[in-house]
């Protein structure tokens, strides 16, 4: 009885953990970086996306000063590390731009976006994080709009 | 040895409840072992009284549990309770699966959360396409 009391006190927080929880700017989603208060958080898990063919649809905006953008952009390329493709731009030294895949056997597959831009004096800063079995490139027709 | 006799005799001593202690500690014990026929009504019916006894006995500690039962009856509690809080924190999230949260101000009108993912979303892919034109007007000034 002992045993299954601490099983599932063990598993309780893994039940609750959000999806990006694994990811190091999981903790920008949790307020932890930026307090939830000072973001925008959007939010969708309904059949809204199945047209993306996505699952879930998160995204975080927010305006930060150097430190916190160096805070996110550590932590951006930290996971970047484990991404199975990636598309970073730098400019300055400083993170402008990335798209992280993380392909799945499953075909459950996540991305994280981050974009920067440069305002005066601070910096407005955007996280997506996305998840289901939508390939980029097909995310990337959807949403593109901008043609030559 | 004591004989037969013996013990017919205390079991009829026992039936008006005129043994004492000692004697019906002794009776039980032969009861318990012998296979005399002749006894077993009478083991039928001490062993109806004894559970009688110990339903008896049980009813009466019901209002003082032993610590070993509290300890099953708290767990038990502890085990709902965690099942209910992860059951809730699962339907909270099943029922709020589409909103904009904004500087204290909470959205959930799907029309307009998936304009917000949209704008986003483009703004995003557009830049990147963006990045991979101006490289390629870079490195191809003549087309």
């Amino acid at each position: 009885m002992k045993r299954i009391l601490i099983l599932i006190v063990l598993l309780l927080p893994a039940w609750t953990v959000s999806a990006q929880g694994d990811l190091q700017v999981g903790a920008v989603f949790d307020g932890k970086v930026v307090p939830q208060k000072a973001m925008k958080e959007t939010f969708i898990r309904s059949s809204q996306l199945d047209p993306y063919n996505l699952e879930q649809y998160h995204s975080v905006s927010f305006t930060g000063d150097d430190q916190v953008l160096a805070e996110v952009s550590r932590r951006v390329l930290s996971d970047a590390g484990k991404a199975t493709d990636q598309e970073i731009h730098m400019d300055s030294g400083k993170l402008v731009y990335a798209i992280l895949t993380f392909e799945s056997a499953n075909h459950d597959n996540r991305f994280v976006c981050y974009q920067c831009v440069s305002k005066a004096g601070s910096y407005a800063i955007t996280l997506v994080y996305m998840h289901g079995p939508a390939k980029l490139d097909d995310l990337k027709k959807f949403f593109r709009t901008k043609t030559k | 040895m004591k004989n037969k006799n013996y013990y017919m005799d205390l079991a009829d001593r026992w039936f008006d409840a005129l043994l004492t202690g000692g004697e019906e500690r002794e009776l039980k014990s032969f009861l318990a072992t012998t296979e005399d026929p002749d006894f077993d009504e009478i083991k039928a019916v001490a062993g109806f009284f004894a559970a009688g006894k110990v339903i008896a006995t049980s009813r009466a500690t019901a209002g003082a549990d032993s610590p070993r039962r509290t300890l099953h009856r708290t767990a038990a509690l502890v085990v709902a309770a965690s099942l209910a809080l992860i059951a809730a924190i699962g339907l909270y999230h099943r029922q709020n699966d589409c909103y904009i949260l904004a500087y204290g101000q909470k959205s959930t009108d799907p029309n307009l959360v998936l304009d917000d993912m949209t704008a986003t979303l483009e703004g995003i892919f557009g830049e990147g396409e963006d990045v991979g034109d101006e490289l390629f007007d870079l490195f191809n000034p003549a087309l």
